[in-house]
């Protein structure tokens, strides 16, 4: 038990980090919810109450709702992507490969990257050129006669999202297999042995066993990854820059408040983006610490 | 693996495929580091350094 004098210290100690938290963090977010309530649009701030227009307009936008779609397309690419190639990495370095740990920091290695630099590298190698300007992977297909992958890569229309997607899953895929690989490490060796006694092939044991086992790390996964990719803004603007077939609520959101001044317009976005990430973000939060808190 | 009828040697062809997605992009990147802008996109003067 803390002395009465030992638990005041730690009050003292902590607060200044909750008041710079309370501060910057959840008061300029209530900041922010109450300027998406407001008409400000110009440099001079406007607090006049407009009520949930701002969020009435922004669903009647069609703008918006091609950032949704374009949002929808990146999560499924970006997230089944990682979780599929992560996985598939994990299950293959975990049968005790010689040069396990070399295959291991390579597929780790692009996590260390900025988004922005991944996203100027892919848009050399998915350069859409096409004819005596053709370079990048379309090249790579020509020369060796793989003629039907040539494509127009991101600005393919709908699907160009799947190509910004492919430079994400190239980033992130490595962080999901080394999760999966901790998991799998993770799993009592008998398990298995006890599965191959019965007669149960590889992949049954995976199917079966170390999948069904692994559905906690699959979660944190989808949800690490699935926040990510609504925020999706850098590796957007890196690769193709402000395209409205490839807008997303965050290049909106930029573009709303810095470009155009519409500040409330904006603030709604961001309110929407804060409020999706969070119906991701809260539920995993409080089965992590249910779990955590168990005995 | 042993069930499935193969050697683990065989693993290696998947991994090295995928070691060359993962290791292209960072070729690009160091080679790029001395080739010239205006030879990978179109919209960029042509330089007059010493870039290759």
């Amino acid at each position: 038990m803390l002395r009465d004098k030992d638990r005041y210290l730690n009050i003292v100690l902590v607060s200044p980090s909750i008041v710079a938290v309370l501060i910057f963090i959840y008061g300029f977010i209530a900041w922010s919810g109450r300027v998406s309530l407001s008409k400000w649009k110009g440099l001079t701030p406007d607090y006049t109450w407009n009520g949930i227009r701002n969020y009435l307009d922004l669903f009647s936008d069609p703008r918006f709702a091609v950032d949704i779609r374009n949002t929808l397309i990146f999560t499924g690419v970006f997230v089944g992507g990682s979780l599929v190639l992560g996985f598939l990495l994990a299950v293959m370095l975990d049968q005790g490969l010689r040069g396990e740990s070399f295959f291991r920091s390579l597929f780790l290695f692009p996590m260390a990257i900025s988004y922005i630099v991944t996203g100027v590298v892919w848009r050399w190698l998915m350069n859409p050129a096409m004819g005596s300007r053709m370079s990048g992977l379309n090249l790579l297909f020509a020369n060796l006669g793989l003629d039907p992958l040539v494509n127009a890569w991101h600005t393919t229309p709908k699907w160009g999202m799947a190509a910004i997607a492919l430079a994400a899953i190239w980033q992130m895929s490595g962080y999901t297999m080394a999760i999966y690989l901790a998991g799998m490490r993770s799993i009592p060796h008998e398990l298995r042995e006890a599965a191959r006694i019965d007669g149960a092939s590889e992949f049954q044991i995976y199917r079966r066993i170390i999948l069904p086992l692994l559905a906690p790390v699959t979660l944190s996964a989808l949800i690490i990854l699935g926040h990510m990719s609504l925020k999706v803004f850098d590796l957007i603007i890196a690769i193709a820059g402000k395209q409205l077939q490839l807008d997303v609520p965050a290049i909106y959101m930029w573009q709303a408040t810095f470009d155009g001044l519409f500040y409330a317009r904006g603030a709604a976005i961001g309110m929407i983006l804060l409020i999706s990430v969070a119906v991701l973000i809260i539920p995993y939060l409080r089965y992590t610490l249910k779990t955590d808190s168990q005995p | 693996m042993k069930n499935l009828g193969l050697s683990k040697n065989w693993l290696y062809i998947p991994l090295l495929l995928m070691a060359i997605f993962y290791l292209l992009p960072l070729y690009v990147m160091l080679v790029t580091g001395f080739i010239c802008r205006d030879r990978l996109e179109d919209n960029v003067e042509p330089a007059t350094g010493d870039c290759l």
